[in-house]
């Protein structure tokens, strides 16, 4: 009996090597993601985007124009905190880069390999709103990535953009909508008045699936885009 | 109608030519010299393919290093994250100004490219300019002031200075020498100019081993006064070279380039194009290039251009050197008087005064004064005579006379005379305080006190002058990156001026409005050309002229066409480039040519085949080559075409302190070349018994089926599918053939038993009879015609395409939809200068491999200049260049074979390499018929040994190099042209961004846009108006290997030559390569 098991045990051992394996490279622990760094200035995107109605281009400067979203010099962080929370020790980081004339140096929370070139640009010129790949980042009070970047999950959106793509205002208009419709104290969390459910779902930073109707909105959208879908998954889109 | 001789052969190397092992080994296998690697049994085999497999499950668990992300602390106002930023500035190509734009990335430069505004570019650039770059991040600078090893301040310098500053004040500065090469910087010889004043006795002298001494002293002679002369070939018929190789190494070359092949772009319809002459006495890419070339010895050079100025002045004859054909000289003279006005001489600045003297009186005779050359002041601030100055600074220092000798930017120690010995005097001590400015600890700071590290042009600001006298505005790309300074600051230094670079610069341009200074900054432009001066030709100027002096043998020494005079010795871009013709790599040489290589005994007399001896001495044997009591022992290279009696020495090479990656290569030939024999000598050279390796990359890559003729009947390949790789024909014979392209010619018949076979016949037959009047009859090219026709239809033409014997097994592919990405290279305008080659390895973080690597294939390059001779014997032979960057196949060999899928189509037609799915099996590179793809055999990007160029790990400095838009491979993976399409994806999200189509010449690769004859063409052949779509519709477009059915999106136009049709040779009775 024992050696019965013993030799189905280690017949089906490679496959359970297999599954541990592909489960464990799509753990947080590989993907990093749901994971908070400590960062330098514990800065809360939910204080900045919700609660003050900041918009994401405020600091990610470069996000409609260039491949890169960038991140905020000292200098935009001191516009403000030269005068608000002028003295407050959390941002005595923030203070002394702008006397040294020294950067701050963020922990990478999203970051493809160096084989792929991603281009912010182009995304949110599609209607691409920013929680689709960064999970709810307006109700973050410290950023974490949301979303694991594998391939796949790219590839997903490249072979079927309809199931996506939006307006463009619908990227930043998410935000104020949010703050305006919001309820409780706490975000991210139950209904928010006037949402669509798409919305509502992408505040929650989680995937939202289209049903037939939205489809061909989204499909219309596609044509209007003149979205190449076929062309979307060539290698060379994404890796040169 | 004058016909090309069928019986000539095209062929690489004189290993193929003899059929040996060697041109086996590399015609069998694309990577010889590996059966080490594949030593094992079947057993071990398995088992590191099973240890392999598993192992490669677990690299993707790999979890990505948690990186920084480092924003600003003020942001520049300008900068957007992510997007390049262009600035205009100057460099300084071989001591005169190149106008550049370089694109600056998050604050590091990363790519240089032409400056369209700058007369010396026109928005090309050359290979020396574009390896600039790596000269920036060269790990091998120097870093700090050292002061006889030890590492100072500047500080701790001007301490040390200053006390024999002031002392020499009193005397008036006789003690002071300052020495610089040419100096074509207006602000930098005004600061001389104020030394000078503060130190009156004080001497400057300009030293340069590759000056434009000649030039000046030709048209003193001519005219009585040193000027500097300007070509403006774009309305020439008839150029004649005298030894100048205008296209490539003279001052001015891209510009020159872009005007020879603008009278050269052959289209269906034209009826002229320019016609070359060159006499000239070693072999380069401008007499490669020629309609006509005459290979003399350097003294016949001259006998040959007083002979040709007696002929056309009229006054009095001159023997023409032996060996010269009469009627050469007789068709060149009439040629010349022919096309009075619309002709030029060029002679090189290797040749003789006097030879550039008789050239500037045949351009007099000729009417070209003031249409195709024009003459200005001189380009440098002061003429001198070099040799002789420097002379006097050796007599001074051996007199003791010196007391402060300050070299700023060159390199005396190593390229001066050698009668002179400097060295020696150097460390006589009879200087007391020697100082060197410097990029390298070289040769002179190895024998001065103080070496002062120097600042490249990339961080510095200042000012230079081009060929024409324009001045360009240099301005920093990126602060200094170590403590470095330019010769401008070391003056201001030496002057006690606390000025930084742009005060200095702005304090000269002191006259310039705020605006007028933002805008030249902007522009990269001062001030335009200079203004043309009269001049009249001295009389008798024939009889006044020395008579040539010459020998049986001579040497003449050349700059190397990659390292110049030595200054790039330490670029490993450069020394890893092919070189034009040899095709040698990281390495000079002696150049003989075959006869000579009989008589030296380099190879045996007589024997029953001299290209098998050829292919095994060539590059094998030292020689002893003597001039004077100097000798220099170097390998012997035997290059067809090289003037019998006649030994070119390249300089630059054999540096003994450069650093790393340009110590020990090559031969140091400067001790051979005195002030008397600057550019040739009389000499003697013996053969020694010592053998030495090297490697040149002409056998590599083979493309040729070898299949004969008979094979071919057997194949049904027709002999015009089987015709020479690089199509040529005369001008005479495109105009005349022009005549039926449209013509009522039938078709050519399709091969017995086709249709049938295909049961379409009937189809065909009436598809034929419809279109019989369209369907241009098969011309001197071949398949170039077919193949376009396949081309220019969507795959409904399939029949048509069919018919021409273009059936395939693999389905169309179909381009409807999309842009279709397709490029067009001119054989006629291709002057294989290499700068593509160059272009190509900065924009596409191509590595570097070293010497031994070459030499086993493992060459990195992703467009590659082939080189063909073309002959029926071969001794006189024509060169063919071409280019060969990744053809991107329709119908891809490499993608059926890859097991992994790693190379595949893009909907827009790019055959797409994708480093991170590939294996390495390395099938795809052996099934490619083009060997355009190139595998990574190590680890080149970091320490793997050998001298790569981006070694990350050891030299960390390099990480600022590569282009951010292109990934950095790695060991084990495949990679080749792409087509530049990180430049496609940019404007591609752009025009989508935009909401609009793709222009076309919107996209540029970085090869069509540093070619200075604009060879290169890329675009969308879907858009019948673009320009590649015009120029796929030329008769004399053709593919490549197109009986393979690949159907490349790469094109060629055939070549075409203008030989004068009273030189043209009546076709050869029989060919007879050896």
């Amino acid at each position: 009996m024992i050696a019965k098991a013993t030799v189905m045990g280690l017949a089906a051992s490679p496959l359970a090597i297999m599954i541990t394996m592909s489960q464990f490279t799509r753990s947080p622990y590989v993907t990093k993601v749901g994971i908070p760094y400590e960062q330098p200035v514990p800065f809360s995107h939910e204080h900045h985007v919700t609660e003050l109605g900041l918009d994401c281009r405020y600091c990610h400067t470069s996000v409609e124009k260039s491949a890169k979203a960038g991140y905020p010099a000292t200098h935009t962080c001191m516009s403000c905190h030269s005068q608000v929370w002028s003295n407050s020790p959390l941002l005595e980081p923030v203070r002394e880069s702008y006397e040294k004339n020294q950067p701050l140096k963020w922990f990478t929370l999203n970051r493809v390999p160096d084989f792929v070139f991603f281009n912010h640009s182009i995304h949110i010129k599609r209607g691409v709103n920013c929680n689709n790949c960064h999970g709810p980042v307006q109700s973050m009070q410290m950023a974490y990535k949301g979303r694991p970047f594998q391939m796949s999950w790219c590839l997903d959106c490249h072979r079927h953009p309809e199931k996506y793509v939006n307006k463009p205002e619908f990227v930043f208009g998410l935000y104020e909508k949010i703050r305006k419709g919001k309820t409780g104290t706490r975000l991210g969390e139950g209904k928010t008045a006037g949402l669509t459910e798409e919305e509502q779902t992408l505040m929650m930073g989680e995937q939202y699936v289209r049903k037939p109707e939205e489809l061909a909105e989204g499909e219309k959208l596609v044509k209007e885009y003149h979205i190449k879908k076929e062309q979307l998954s060539d290698c060379a889109v994404c890796h040169h | 109608m004058q016909e090309k001789s069928s019986k000539t052969r095209q062929w690489k190397s004189f290993a193929e030519l003899a059929g040996n092992d060697e041109s086996r080994r590399w015609a069998n296998d694309e990577f010889p010299y590996r059966e080490g690697l594949l030593d094992l049994d079947r057993r071990n085999f398995l088992k590191l393919t099973g240890a392999g497999m598993a192992l490669a499950g677990l690299s993707g668990c790999r979890i990505l290093p948690s990186t920084r992300s480092v924003p600003y602390v003020r942001a520049p106002e300008t900068l957007v994250p992510g997007k390049s930023l262009y600035y205009a500035t100057t460099l300084n190509n071989r001591g005169f100004g190149m106008g550049v734009l370089v694109r600056s990335y998050e604050g590091r430069p990363v790519k240089i490219e032409g400056n369209p505004g700058h007369s010396a570019s026109l928005g090309a650039t050359d290979l020396w300019t574009q390896a600039e770059l790596l000269n920036l991040y060269d790990p091998g600078r120097v870093q700090s002031v050292i002061e006889r090893g030890e590492v100072r301040t500047w500080d701790q310098f001007g301490a040390a200075v200053r006390p024999v500053l002031k002392q020499e004040a009193g005397k008036g500065g006789a003690g002071i020498r300052l020495v610089t090469p040419t100096v074509t910087s207006p602000t930098f010889a005004a600061q001389i100019g104020q030394f000078l004043k503060r130190y009156p006795s004080a001497k400057w002298v300009q030293w340069e081993p590759l000056s434009q001494g000649n030039v000046r002293k030709g048209t003193a002679l001519a005219f009585g006064k040193p000027l500097s002369p300007v070509y403006h070939l774009s309305g020439a018929k008839v150029i004649l070279s005298l030894d100048a190789d205008f296209l490539l190494t003279m001052p001015g070359a891209v510009r020159y380039a872009r005007e020879f092949a603008d009278g050269r772009r052959v289209r269906e319809g034209s009826t002229t194009m320019n016609r070359l002459y060159t006499v000239e006495s070693s072999y380069t890419t401008t007499g490669a290039s020629s309609d006509h070339r005459l290979a003399l010895k350097p003294s016949d050079v001259e006998r040959f251009a007083r002979a040709l100025y007696a002929k056309v002045s009229g006054s009095g004859a001159s023997q023409l050197p032996a060996g010269v054909n009469e009627a050469f000289l007789n068709a060149l003279a009439e040629d010349l008087q022919k096309n009075s006005g619309a002709a030029v001489v060029i002679p090189g600045d290797e040749q003789s005064p006097a030879v550039h003297a008789l050239a500037h009186a045949l351009n007099g005779s000729v009417g070209a004064i003031g249409k195709a050359v024009t003459y200005h002041a001189p380009i440098e601030a002061k003429v001198q005579d070099q040799a002789a100055e420097l002379a006097a600074l050796a007599a001074d220092i051996a007199a003791g006379k010196v007391t402060l000798l300050v070299s700023l930017g060159g390199n005396p120690v190593y390229d001066a005379p050698s009668e002179l010995k400097l060295r020696e005097l150097f460390l006589s001590e009879k200087c007391p305080l020697r100082v060197q400015l410097s990029r390298y600890e070289d040769e002179t700071a190895e024998v001065s006190h103080w070496t002062l590290p120097e600042s490249h042009e990339l961080e510095s600001w200042g000012d230079l002058k081009s060929f024409d006298g324009s001045v360009g505005l240099i301005q920093p790309l990126i602060e200094p990156l170590y403590e470095t300074k330019t010769s401008s600051e070391v003056i201001a230094l030496l002057l006690d001026q606390a000025l930084g670079g742009m005060e200095i610069l702005r304090s000269h341009y002191a006259a310039l409005t705020e605006s007028a200074w933002r805008k030249a900054v902007h522009d990269g432009v001062v001030s335009g050309a200079a203004a043309p001066v009269a001049v009249t030709i001295a009389a008798n100027l024939l009889g006044t002229l020395p008579e040539p002096t010459g020998g049986n043998l001579e040497v003449n020494f050349r700059p190397d066409p990659h390292v110049w005079d030595g200054r790039y010795a330490n670029n490993a871009w450069l020394q890893e480039l092919p070189k034009p013709i040899t095709t040698l790599v990281w390495d000079n040489a002696a150049v003989v040519s075959p006869k000579t290589a009989k008589e030296l005994g380099i190879i045996p007399d007589g024997g029953p085949n001299d290209a098998v001896n050829i292919a095994q001495y060539s590059g094998k044997r030292l020689i002893e080559v003597k001039v004077g009591n100097a000798t220099a022992k170097l390998p012997a290279w035997i290059q067809p075409g090289q003037p019998d009696g006649t030994i070119t020495l390249s300089l630059g090479y054999g540096r003994e302190k450069v650093g790393a990656v340009g110590e020990k290569h090559g031969f140091n030939v400067y001790p051979l070349r005195t002030s008397v024999g600057l550019d040739s000598a009389v000499a003697t050279a013996t053969l020694t018994n010592e053998s030495y390796e090297l490697v040149y990359t002409q056998p590599h890559h083979l493309m040729r089926s070898e299949i004969d003729n008979s094979v071919a009947e057997g194949l049904h390949i027709n002999e015009r599918e089987n015709r020479d790789i690089v199509r040529s024909t005369t001008l005479t014979a495109f105009v005349a053939e022009k005549g039926h392209l449209h013509g009522h010619e039938p078709a050519e018949p399709s091969r017995v038993g086709d249709a049938a076979e295909h049961g379409e016949g009937a189809h065909e037959e009436a598809f034929r009879a419809e279109k019989a009047e369209e369907i241009p009859a098969d011309d001197a090219f071949g398949l170039g015609r077919n193949h376009w026709k396949y081309l220019k239809g969507e795959p409904s033409a399939r029949s048509e395409a069919n018919k021409d014997g273009f059936e395939s097994l693999y389905p169309e592919f179909s381009r409807s939809g999309y842009n279709a990405w397709a490029m067009s290279i001119d054989l006629t305008t291709c002057i294989g200068c290499n700068a593509c080659t160059i272009a190509c390895q900065a924009e596409n973080n191509i590595p570097v491999v070293g010497k031994d690597q070459v030499g086993m294939g493992r060459e990195m390059h992703w467009i590659r200049i082939d080189h063909y001779f073309e002959s029926t014997d071969w001794e006189n032979v024509e060169s063919h260049f071409m280019p060969i960057p990744c053809m991107q196949c329709e119908k891809a060999p490499c993608e059926p074979v890859c097991p992994v899928a790693a190379t595949v189509h893009s909907h827009e037609g790019l055959n797409q390499m994708v480093y991170n799915r590939c294996v390495g099996t390395r099938y795809c590179s052996n099934n490619c018929p083009y060997k355009v793809r190139r595998f990574n055999f190590l680890k080149w990007t970091q320490a793997a040994g050998g001298p790569t160029t981006l070694n990350f790990v050891e030299k960390s400095v390099l990480k600022m190099l590569p282009n951010p838009d292109v990934s950095v491979r790695g060991r084990g993976v495949m990679e080749k042209c792409t087509y530049c399409v990180q430049r496609i994806n940019e404007v591609r999200i752009e025009a989508k961004k935009e909401s609009r189509e793709i222009q076309d010449g919107e996209i540029i690769t970085a090869c069509q846009q540093v070619c200075p004859t604009q060879a290169i063409i890329f675009g969308d052949i879907n858009d019948p108006n673009s320009k590649v779509s015009k120029l796929k519709a030329e008769p004399h477009d053709y593919a490549l290997l197109a009986d393979l059915n690949t159907r490349p999106r790469t094109t060629y136009l055939a070549k075409i030559k203008n030989p004068n049709p009273a030189l043209v040779k009546p076709v050869a009775a029989e060919g007879g390569h050896a």
